[in-house]
């Protein structure tokens, strides 16, 4: 096992040993002197559908308590993974070859040989061939010739001009691509600076989630003390 | 003509499974240099003096005609999603290559 993966389990252990023993105990503590000692008025102590409200409200507080502290673990067991994996300089690397392989299929589309390009030039060939066969074609009157050459015409421009675009497109993804593999090391860095922050996210948010758990236990220890002890 | 560039952009990203990178050649300015041949694609140095091919992943090698043959006369390596660019130039009649990235 690497450093990498102990560090977080260690880290696990040590937040969730108190929160488990202290689970243990609350089933010890004795609540009883804490319900009997609680101030009350002379009408409630004679009640008996009042003398059940303390331990309703222990037991439910204990239950929320058992529930909060069940989901916490749950919680710094998904953290830890998180942070495995936000840690992970692989994880960037992947990262990496995923976002070349995009640019990269792109690039494919648009290249030379691609099919994007064969497709433009097949339509600026046809366009080109109808204007060389509308000019020596003879079914057609001068008025008609000279509007479907004009129709014609302006379709060659126009797709000679979409045709540029795509040479303007793979330019610039052959200089995205090209900037990715020569600056391979850096934009690694940059990915991992942004799992970083990611880890620390998370971190944050541990803190607290188990800032509010210990505030709770405190207030449930607070409520089955007898007073004075 | 537009659901026609769709559909052939989404082919081409289809078709990215298979294992390709991209080629660069790019004619030195002021040389003139004979038609380029890389695999089966043809490369009209006249027309740009840049162009990228998408070739499978390995060796290629870069081929120029002459009377009828194929001469080659550079050989590189492809590799998955990367581009590599191949400046000729050229030396008397004979085309010359230097091999980037």
């Amino acid at each position: 096992m690497s450093r990498q993966s102990l560090r977080p389990s260690r880290a696990r252990l040590s937040i969730a040993g108190p929160v488990l023993l202290a689970l243990l105990l609350l089933p010890a503590a004795p609540p009883r002197p804490a319900f009997a000692q609680t101030p009350q008025s002379p009408s409630q102590s004679t009640s008996k559908s009042d003398a059940v409200t303390p331990v309703e409200q222990f037991s439910r507080q204990l239950d929320e308590l058992k529930k909060t502290f069940t989901e916490l673990n749950k919680r710094i067991d998904s953290s830890v993974k998180t942070i495995d994996r936000t840690t992970d300089p692989v994880a960037s690397r992947k990262e990496i070859e995923e976002l070349r392989a995009i640019v990269g299929s792109l690039l494919g589309a648009v290249a030379d040989n691609g099919e994007v390009a064969k497709l433009g030039a097949k339509a600026l060939d046809h366009a080109r061939a109808k204007v060389k066969s509308l000019r020596e074609d003879t079914r057609y009157t001068q008025e008609q010739r000279d509007f479907l050459l004009r129709q014609w015409e302006k379709l060659t421009r126009d797709t000679e001009a979409a045709t540029a675009e795509l040479d303007d497109a793979r330019t610039r993804f052959a200089k995205v691509l090209r900037t990715l593999q020569t600056n391979d090391d850096y934009v690694s860095e940059l990915m991992e600076i942004r799992q970083g922050n990611e880890a620390l996210k998370v971190v944050r948010d541990l803190a607290k989630q188990i800032h509010e758990a210990s505030d709770m236990l405190n207030n449930f220890i607070n409520a089955i003390t007898p007073p004075g002890t | 003509m537009r659901v026609g560039l769709a559909a052939a952009l989404a082919l081409g990203l289809v078709s990215c499974n298979e294992e390709v990178g991209y080629v660069e050649i790019k004619v030195v300015p002021g040389y003139v240099v004979p038609p380029l041949v890389l695999g089966a694609a043809r490369v009209d140095t006249t027309r740009s003096t840049s162009t990228v091919l998408r070739e499978k992943v390995g060796t290629a090698r870069l081929e120029y005609e002459r009377d009828g043959r194929r001469v080659p006369f550079c050989e590189f390596d492809v590799r998955k999603n990367r581009i590599v660019t191949i400046a000729v130039s050229a030396i008397g009649r004979e085309p010359r290559c230097k091999v980037q990235g």
